[in-house]
């Protein structure tokens, strides 16, 4: 009990001293987590805004495919990912493992399939909804997308954000392609895993404090988002 | 602008619902596409304002044929053409966004001005900021109303624009409808299952059932006569009788088992011998206390079995009670029903069990096959 | 459907470039793999700045277990290997994966247990003997299990001692030297460590040096740079650099003095010729 409680302590230290070790992992977590977001993000809107608007051969198929790869495993993602990097991998050449962009790739990669699928319920939601009273009203075809979008604004940043949540706190496949290097891919979670195993539990508490408060925040703000949107 | 289709069949998964629509929208007169629930109004309006395609068949706008229409005519028809629909769908976001939302997609140069002046129009100008979404069904109906009449659409269709709304916001969207068309020339294309509604606007009327038009035709004609006995029960028409018709005394007569009724001959029905249905409006009927001596061809007596009060109009059920006694008495029964004011029935002291004379014109009862 | 077909593209070549831009300008790097127990001591973070800061380059760091890294080695995804493991460091070198091993500190390893000693092991010296009497009075023992160096080593004493370790009483855990030795600590075992990962946490550990000495448990750590003909992507040498400063009398100083301070010993002892000379 001890134990803990020195180690809460002086993880609170750590906090509230604003000690940079701690700040810049917490940093890269950040960086990493939102840009595999944008990423992602990139590619899921169009193709949800695509599959959710127009009905075309094989879109059923891909919106099968892509709530299945929902259920795939992080690691899974990760071994696929370290594969393609590795020096042996078909993209090997490009020297990626081990370096931010690899856990960026891996991330993007986990998050697309959730944020494809909820963007996807909530468009084909709205966007029946939206569809006949614009262009009623003379809505070319883009300008309906657009007003699509922008009644679907507060359920899409939902997507994102439950994307978001995914990926900062993962850890195996963050781990595997990222190789937990001190300075250049230690994040929130591979470094409460590493410093847990060592025994310096002030860091690894610390940083603990950080991601749940984080994800409790994360919490926060979906459920002020979904509000917004709600009163349909 | 003038809107004709032509041998217009919609199908939804198989399912047939539009058969082989002709129809021609009246300029500047306002439209009633009458049917019940299901009968395919909103599919046919949808088809008319370029929402939807056809499955088989045309739309000619101003004589062009919509399948021949490059996106960009379409569009520039759909700007042409205002929709309201039922239970209309309200951006998230303030009353006057919505009404202006039609304005900013054509780039309008004075949009303030001309929401404004909806939105005083539909009364809702106090509440311009207020979210959509709060608002109720009328208050949102109007904004709806006033999203579509703030582009001065050539022709504007309404989808059961007054369809469980509170009494205020019918009044005022009444008053808009009719305002519009007299003022504005605008023509009006309403789909309604009300009738009366259908009955006070409607300048042309196109009864659907099942996906057909069963008759078109002037207000007056399809309310007074009815061509089938759908249309009639649909249309309420009252008194819907069915009997034969046979000649007595040399003149043309319906036999409705107690009594035989009086009717103007027609070459169009059939022949003497037939079986025919016929109706009769309510208000057509005369009640008296006394025999009615008058050119109406038609006076019985008959027995008050019911009156029902409906809001200051009695309607008055009456079974006729036959001259001559013995002569098919027990046969069925044919009630036949009258309306007069409150105030009549209270100074003749009307009362169910009463006997009363009933009095109308042979040329007021319809016959149809 | 092309409009899919043209994002898929067009998403691949925006990554591809945002990947080759991403490698630009940086300063020169050195991927270093070595075992979880060196990473863990610490003594990294205190050898290599300086390095760092004199060559003006960056050394990334990966802990592993000691066959993972030489796995991860033979894929050619790093640079430099550290690790206390001859025989396989040996097989590597032979066969031309790596250039040549460069010795660069030692440690030993140690039996710890817990003050009860109920297989009587302590004050003993030699390794295989002291795992003979726990495997016959069925002492709880924890092995790392996962084939890093110190797994090898525990292998190596089992094999002299001529005993297949099984049992209920023999536990094979997955976790680094500090894991297990929690693990120990909490089911009051036996266990092999080196030295160095058990002097860092005693404080926590309530677990007690039993075996030590026997030339058999010593711990060798060399460095080996990989081979610029298999790998002709890898920085040897800047890697040969790192090599030179390691063996070099600053790095033997810097070894030598590690964890006096804190520890009150030394967690490794330097070995090349400048750091046995400076001993003298």
């Amino acid at each position: 009990m001890q134990n803990i409680l020195n180690a809460l302590n002086r993880a609170l230290g750590l906090i509230i001293s604003l000690d940079k070790e701690v700040f810049s992992i917490v940093l890269l977590s950040f960086s990493v987590s939102l840009t595999a977001v944008f990423f992602s993000s990139l590619f899921s809107l169009p193709l949800s805004l695509l599959l959710a608007l127009k009905k075309f051969r094989g879109s059923r198929f891909i919106v099968n495919t892509i709530n299945s790869l929902m259920a795939v495993p992080a690691v899974a993602v990760g071994l696929v990912i370290y594969l393609l990097i590795s020096r042996r991998g078909p993209l090997g050449v490009l020297g990626l493992l081990y370096t931010p962009w690899a856990m960026i790739f891996a991330q993007a990669l986990l998050a697309t399939p959730i944020i494809t699928s909820l963007s996807l319920q909530t468009l084909k939601r709205i966007g029946s909804m939206v569809r006949e009273t614009a262009v009623s009203l003379g809505a070319s075809g883009w300008q309906m997308v657009i007003t699509i979008l922008k009644e679907a604004k507060s359920s899409l940043m939902a997507a994102f954000i439950v994307g978001f949540a995914r990926v900062i706190g993962e850890t195996g496949m963050t781990m595997m392609v990222g190789g937990n290097i001190k300075g250049a891919t230690r994040v929130m979670t591979t470094a409460i895993a590493l410093e847990t195993m060592k025994g310096d539990f002030e860091l690894a508490v610390a940083l603990g404090i950080i991601l749940l408060t984080v994800a409790f925040l994360l919490n926060i703000f979906l459920q002020m988002v979904q509000g917004f949107g709600q009163t349909r | 602008m003038n809107i004709k289709a032509e041998k217009i069949c919609k199908s939804f998964n198989g399912k047939e619902v539009l058969r082989s629509i002709d129809i021609e929208i009246a300029e500047s007169r306002i439209n009633c596409v009458i049917g019940p629930n299901g009968a395919g109004k909103t599919t046919l309006f949808k088809i008319l304002t370029l929402l939807d395609k056809a499955t088989s068949g045309e739309v000619y706008f101003d004589g062009s044929p919509s399948s021949l229409l490059s996106p960009e005519e379409k569009l520039n028809l759909r700007r042409r053409i205002g929709m309201v629909m039922q239970n209309p769908f309200m951006f998230n976001t303030s009353v006057w966004k919505n009404v202006a939302y039609g304005l900013k997609l054509r780039k309008d140069r004075n949009i303030a001005g001309k929401v404004e002046k909806a939105l005083k129009i539909v009364e809702l100008y106090s509440i311009k900021e207020q979210s959509a979404l709060t608002l109720s069904s009328g208050e949102a109906q109007r904004v709806a109303l006033a999203r579509a009449m703030v582009l001065e659409p050539e022709i504007l269709f309404l989808d059961e624009p007054m369809a469980n709304l509170d009494p205020l916001s019918t009044k005022i969207i009444e008053g808009l409808i009719l305002k519009m068309e007299n003022e504005h020339n605008a023509t009006i294309v309403m789909a309604t299952h009300n009738l009366l509604q259908a009955r006070r606007f409607g300048e042309r009327v196109f009864v659907l059932r099942q996906g057909e038009i069963i008759q078109q035709g002037r207000a007056e004609e399809v309310f007074h006569y009815p061509s089938s006995s759908f249309a009639a029960e649909f249309m309420e028409v009252g008194n819907l009788f069915r009997g034969r018709l046979i000649i007595e005394e040399g003149t043309q007569k319906l036999d409705l088992g107690r009594i035989k009724v009086e009717v103007v001959p027609n070459s169009e029905f059939g022949k003497i011998g037939a079986s025919v249905f016929a109706t009769l409006r309510p208000e057509d009927i005369l009640l008296s206390l006394e025999p009615f001596h008058s050119s109406a061809r038609n006076s019985f007596l008959g027995e008050i079995r019911n009156m029902q009060d409906r809001g200051g109009i009695i309607w008055v059920t009456m079974e006729p009670i036959p001259r001559f006694s013995g002569s098919k008495a027990e046969s069925t029964s044919t009630p036949f029903v009258a309306v007069i004011t409150k105030r009549s029935q209270e100074e003749m002291g009307l009362k169910v069990g009463m006997r009363v004379y009933f009095t109308f014109k042979a040329s007021c009862v319809n016959v149809f096959e | 459907m092309i409009i899919l077909v043209a994002m898929a593209v067009s998403y691949l070549l925006l990554s591809v470039i945002i990947l080759i831009l991403a490698r630009r300008g940086k300063e020169p790097q050195l991927i270093l793999a070595t075992t979880t127990s060196v990473q863990d001591s610490g003594l990294l973070d205190v050898l290599l700045p300086p390095f760092e800061e004199k060559d003006k380059c960056r050394v990334k760091v990966i802990g592993v277990g000691s066959g993972q890294a030489i796995r991860l080695a033979k894929e050619g995804n790093v640079d430099v290997i550290l690790l206390h493991d001859p025989i396989g460091e040996e097989i590597f070198v032979k066969e031309g994966y790596g250039v040549t091993r460069y010795n660069i500190m030692y440690n030993d390893f140690v039996i710890v247990g817990p003050d009860e000693d109920t297989a009587h092991i302590r004050g003993g010296r030699e390794g295989a003997k002291a795992l003979k009497k726990i495997a016959a009075s069925k002492s709880t023992f924890i092995s790392r299990g996962n084939d890093s160096g110190t797994h090898r080593k525990e292998g190596e004493l089992w094999r002299v001692a001529g005993i297949e370790p099984s049992g209920s009483w023999y536990i094979e855990a997955g976790t680094g030297m500090v894991g297990t030795l929690r693990i120990a600590n909490e089911m009051r075992a036996y266990i092999l460590t080196d030295r160095g990962t058990y002097l860092a946490h005693r404080k926590e550990l309530n677990l007690t040096i039993l075996v030590q000495g026997d030339e058999n448990l010593y711990n060798l750590y060399s460095i080996i740079p990989l081979s610029k003909e298999k790998y002709p992507h890898v920085n040897y040498l800047l890697a040969m650099k790192l090599v030179e400063f390691i063996t070099g009398i600053e790095g033997q100083d810097i070894i030598r003095t590690y964890g006096q301070k804190e520890y009150g010993e030394p967690l490794f002892f330097p070995l090349s010729i400048s750091g046995l000379i400076e001993e003298e």
